[in-house]
């Protein structure tokens, strides 16, 4: 036998895309990847899969998908849940704190906070429009400043005297603290302030009107960095958990939902099996014209067949895909 | 009685504040105004206010908020529907004791009487008599009422150009009054401008009646009062004027419209304008050196 | 004179219907699309709100199909609508386009300048075909409603994804080819007929019923939401829209034009949260989702554009009643920039959140809105 059953879940959002394998009994995290999307998904999806099967012998008896990409990784994969990245994270985090009522995710390209009231998503919501809340402003600033993104939370953690960076939008944040260096204050203290102004900014875009109350989770990329931890710890006045495994948590919730989907249903697992790591991918998009809507249509291909279709208003060209 | 109101000094206070005082003196209520806008009380609004209201709305708010922690639990927040026949304010106008209200611990207490003179310009006298009364006497409310109409029609007056006549090298200043007159945000227009050798002229400063009259040339009548003096006036004296500096608030309903048929018109007549927008974020520099630039075009015409 | 006028859901088959009527050759422009919004963005100012930048694209795209004449409605409420078709004449003159603009404004408002408008429509069209007209756009009015209201009850249950949406437009198209009254009842009872038996047979629970309001264009335009309806009724949802286009006109138009319009019903179900009438329909946004929990609807979800003052007000106000009531409730904001990845997402997580609750409390106990009390969903 040698094979280990587990679950797979994965995750593939705009700047990441993650993979988790997880035990079915403990449900455990068995192994976990996190990988840069670089705008090609498919192409992520598919090392992802390679290095899974690299790692381990691995009998996958259920898939989940979930993150922006989670429809195209569905039918790439075969999975038994698609979900939307929202109820993914909830799920991971009550997985790991059932008495968790808030989750605060801060990821590359987005941020989140999700409400969690006796075992069920009460509320939430995501950031709209500004990218001062997210991971890839923090990158920017550590790049500028020639610090590696990774060192950013233990120098943070230095400070003494965070200094103030005002602005609620990058683009005055980014010109404020080049004044403040400028100043003469310290790298931990800037980096310490821009923890905070970063925490203000989530806290008044994406937490507006929330009640936060504990325990708080923090996770998603951003949750690695020790500054925004504590700065969001003195703002909020409760403490706030990482989860181990912060980084991949959309992953692990949607291998927890594909596991109590089938458990529910009895079903097998609709995975395609490893092969996928061999095969080759394209998708494909046209306008169709056969009507004034012109409805864009995406052909996802599977070594040259047609395998998923979607884009269509009135369900023209739809190759199966009823994932649900 | 030992009752004190407070005044958010926001939206129609720059516009009503003598009625409004003398009214509360005459009523006998002792009142306390939200002091001038400032850095901390803009990002008390905006960190509180909902996503998509306009900028003096937050304004608004972070006075309004600003009062409340200070401990005063009675908050002066009229629903100013129509200060003018068949005309509106702005929608946010007719719900902003409501706004208000969500926005306040249950304790604090809303002193909101109607002010709506679509349909009968008295409206608000029996609005504010009936509002008077509950705070104090009948008699006393009539008096207080009369005592402040009074107050606010001389004050009104004093705010004309004198002599009628407009000032040689004139730039027109349009937007809403309580965007205009709150220095916090105009601050910088009246000080580059000061040292210009222009002089800015805003609509409340020529008379109600013939902007009235000049609005009338519009295709469609203005119905938002703001919006039909600002056209009215930029009507009144296009011919008359070097230039049209229009200030506008992001995410303003009317100014978006308004903004845009001010442009128009100016470059009809060739006068030149500028239109600048305000939000949270916009620093100060981004907008003087616009400003400046736009300040030594005039002047280069001018010579030219 | 050809005419055209701008886009607003199914709207177009009975204005279609009023002009053809009275002797006009009618220009009905493209349905919108991203090429719409491009055109419509370039030329509108930045800041003005999505609706007019999507009308603007829709002149100009009937513009090149031949429409030499548009007609839009005015109005002089506090909401932008009213001035929307004075700023679009003037973007449109500026542009050096030839369109030229009729708008009808309500009676009351200025009723020297309605005749003279009406005389300008009529002139070439015949006085004695008015109530033929009328009464045969009236009735397609009422025929696309009660189609699209009977596609949303059916769409949660359909066999196959997006055949909902392919019959109901072919029953569309039925209803817009009629001629006469009887021929588009004849199209409504059949397409109400194909509709329900797109339906599964058996299987599949109880569809979860979530209350949309907001502001009307956006809740009737399906490019401008990002065919909100659809996207729900995919993920088994029984929309229930509370905005009806029937009733608009009955109450804006028939009963409006003379002044005999009231919104004291609306002011009485709002009551604690909202004092009355702030444009548009804020109002009735805060009203009807009080009644819809009252319902027994599951959640509510608001659409508006970017900067809609009334629905802001009553976005600010929207968390009191889901509070109160226990509600939730959805806030969505459109603009040109709106992505489709995080509407999606912010929709299906909403639907998840009211199915995971309504397993814990209800277990499985729902009632359809048919014949509710309320009567929404009702046809």
């Amino acid at each position: 036998m040698g094979k280990h059953k587990a679950y797979l879940g994965v995750d593939v959002g705009s700047v990441s895309t993650n993979l988790v394998l997880i035990d079915p009994e403990t449900d455990r995290v068995l192994t976990k990847l996190y990988l840069r999307t670089n705008g090609d998904p498919i192409g992520t999806v598919v090392k992802g899969m390679q290095k899974l099967a690299e790692a381990g012998e691995w009998e996958v008896v259920g898939v989940g998908t979930t993150g922006s990409g989670r429809q195209l990784a569905g039918v790439m994969l075969g999975a038994d849940v698609v979900k939307n990245e929202i109820t993914a994270h909830a799920v991971a985090a009550l997985k790991h704190n059932p008495k968790v009522s808030t989750v605060i995710e801060i990821g590359g390209q987005d941020s989140k906070i999700i409400l969690i009231r006796s075992g069920v998503v009460s509320d939430f919501a995501m950031n709209t429009i500004c990218a001062a809340g997210t991971g890839s402003f923090l990158d920017q600033q550590a790049m500028r400043l020639g610090i590696d993104i990774r060192d950013f939370g233990r120098i943070a953690l230095q400070a003494r005297h965070p200094v103030r960076i005002a602005g609620r939008c990058t683009v005055f944040a980014e010109s404020d603290m080049i004044h403040k260096q400028q100043l003469g204050h310290s790298i931990p203290d800037i980096l310490a302030g821009l923890c905070e102004a970063m925490v203000r900014n989530y806290l008044s875009n994406v937490g507006k009107g929330k009640s936060i109350e504990p325990a708080v989770l923090f996770q998603g990329g951003v949750a690695a960095n020790q500054g925004i931890r504590k700065a969001l710890e003195k703002a909020l006045g409760l403490e706030v958990e990482v989860p181990i495994n912060y980084d991949v948590m959309g992953a692990f919730g949607a291998a927890v939902l594909a596991k109590e989907r089938l458990q529910a249903t009895g079903d097998k697992t609709r995975f395609g099996g490893f092969a996928v790591a061999r095969s080759s991918f394209d998708s494909f998009s046209w306008e169709c014209e056969d009507c004034p809507n012109n409805c864009e249509i995406v052909q996802i291909r599977r070594d040259g067949r047609p395998l998923a279709c979607w884009g269509s208003r009135c369900g023209k060209h739809q190759v199966s895909s009823d994932s649900a | 009685m030992g009752l004190t109101v407070g005044i958010p000094r926001a939206l129609f206070y720059y516009q009503h504040a003598p009625f409004w005082s003398t009214f509360f003196e005459g009523l006998g209520l002792e009142t306390v105004e939200s002091p001038h806008t400032n850095k901390e009380i803009l990002d008390l609004g905006s960190a509180r206010a909902v996503d998509g209201c306009c900028l003096p709305l937050k304004v608004f708010l972070g006075h309004v908020l600003h009062l409340a922690d200070r401990g005063i639990d009675t908050i002066f927040v009229p629903k100013i529907v129509s200060i003018v026949r068949r005309e509106y304010i702005c929608p946010y106008f007719l719900g902003l004791p409501d706004f208000a209200r969500h926005y306040l611990p249950n304790h604090v207490r809303i002193l909101d009487p109607v002010v709506d003179k679509r349909r009968w310009s008295w409206q608000w006298a029996r609005s504010f008599v009936r509002f008077g009364s509950d705070l104090a006497s009948f008699r006393q409310a009539v008096r207080a009422f009369s005592k402040a109409q009074q107050r606010q029609r001389d004050w009104e007056a004093k705010q004309l150009i004198e002599g009628h006549e407009l000032p040689k090298n004139a730039v027109l200043l349009l937007g809403h009054r309580y965007l205009i007159e709150d220095r916090f945000f105009s601050g910088s227009i009246f000080d580059s401008f000061s040292k210009s050798g222009f002089h800015l002229v805003m609509a409340h400063q020529l008379p109600e009646p013939v902007l009235r009259m000049y609005a009338r040339r519009l295709q469609k009548r203005m119905f938002w009062t703001s919006g039909r003096q600002s056209l009215g006036a930029m009507e009144y004296v296009a011919d008359h004027i070097v230039g049209v500096v229009t200030l506008a608030s992001f995410a303003c309903g009317t100014d978006s419209l308004v903004s845009d048929l001010i442009q128009r018109r100016a470059r009809n007549a060739g006068v030149p304008n500028i239109v600048l927008h305000l939000d949270e974020h916009t620093g100060a520099a981004g907008t003087i050196t616009r400003l400046e630039a736009f300040i030594d075009m005039l002047q280069r015409r001018r010579t030219s | 004179m050809k005419i055209t006028f701008p886009h607003m859901g199914s709207l177009y088959i009975p204005v279609e219907a009023l002009f053809q009527e009275l002797g006009f050759e009618v220009v009905v422009p493209p349905p919108c699309t991203k090429r719409t919004l491009e055109l419509g963005s370039r030329y509108s100012p930045e800041i003005a709100c999505l609706p007019l930048k999507v009308m603007i694209g829709n002149y100009l795209e009937a513009a090149e199909l031949g429409a030499d004449t548009i007609a839009m409605i005015g109005g002089c409420g506090p909401c932008r609508l009213g001035y929307y078709a004075e700023v679009q004449r003037q973007i449109l003159a500026d542009l050096g386009s030839t369109l030229d603009m009729v708008v009808i404004e309500t009676p009351l408002e200025n009723p020297s300048r309605l005749a003279r408008d009406a005389a300008k429509i009529l002139g070439r069209g015949k006085l004695s075909r008015v109530p033929r007209a009328l009464i045969l756009a009236w009735e397609k009015l009422k025929a696309c409603e009660s189609l699209e209201k009977t596609a949303l009850r059916v769409r949660p249950k359909e066999e196959k994804p997006g055949l909902t949406t392919r019959v109901l437009e072919l029953a569309l198209q039925k209803v817009r080819q009629a001629a006469a009254v009887r021929t588009v009842h004849k199209a409504v009872q059949e397409g109400i007929g194909e509709l329900w038996a797109v339906q599964e047979k058996h299987g599949r629970q109880d569809p979860i019923i979530i209350g949309l309001v907001g502001e009307i264009y956006t809740v009737f335009e399906p490019f401008v939401n990002l065919r909100l309806e659809e996207r729900l009724g995919h993920l088994g949802v029984e929309v229930a829209r509370t905005i009806s286009l029937v009733q608009w006109v009955k109450d804006h138009v028939f009963k409006g034009s003379i002044g005999l319009y009231r919104t004291t019903h609306l002011e009485r179900s709002a009551e604690g949260f909202l004092s009355g009438f702030v444009g548009g329909h804020g109002l009735e946004t805060i009203a009807r989702s009080n009644e819809l929990a009252n319902c027994g609807a599951a959640g509510v979800v608001q659409i508006l554009p970017f900067t809609c003052m009334p629905e802001v007000i009553a976005q600010a106000i929207l968390p009191d009643v889901s509070r109160a009531k226990e509600l939730p409730i959805l806030s969505l904001v459109v603009d040109e920039h709106t992505g489709e990845a995080g509407f999606q997402t912010r929709i299906e997580a909403f639907v998840d959140l009211l199915s995971r609750k309504r397993r814990e409390a209800y277990r499985g106990q729902t009632q359809s809105l048919f014949g509710s009390r309320c009567g929404f969903g009702q046809y």
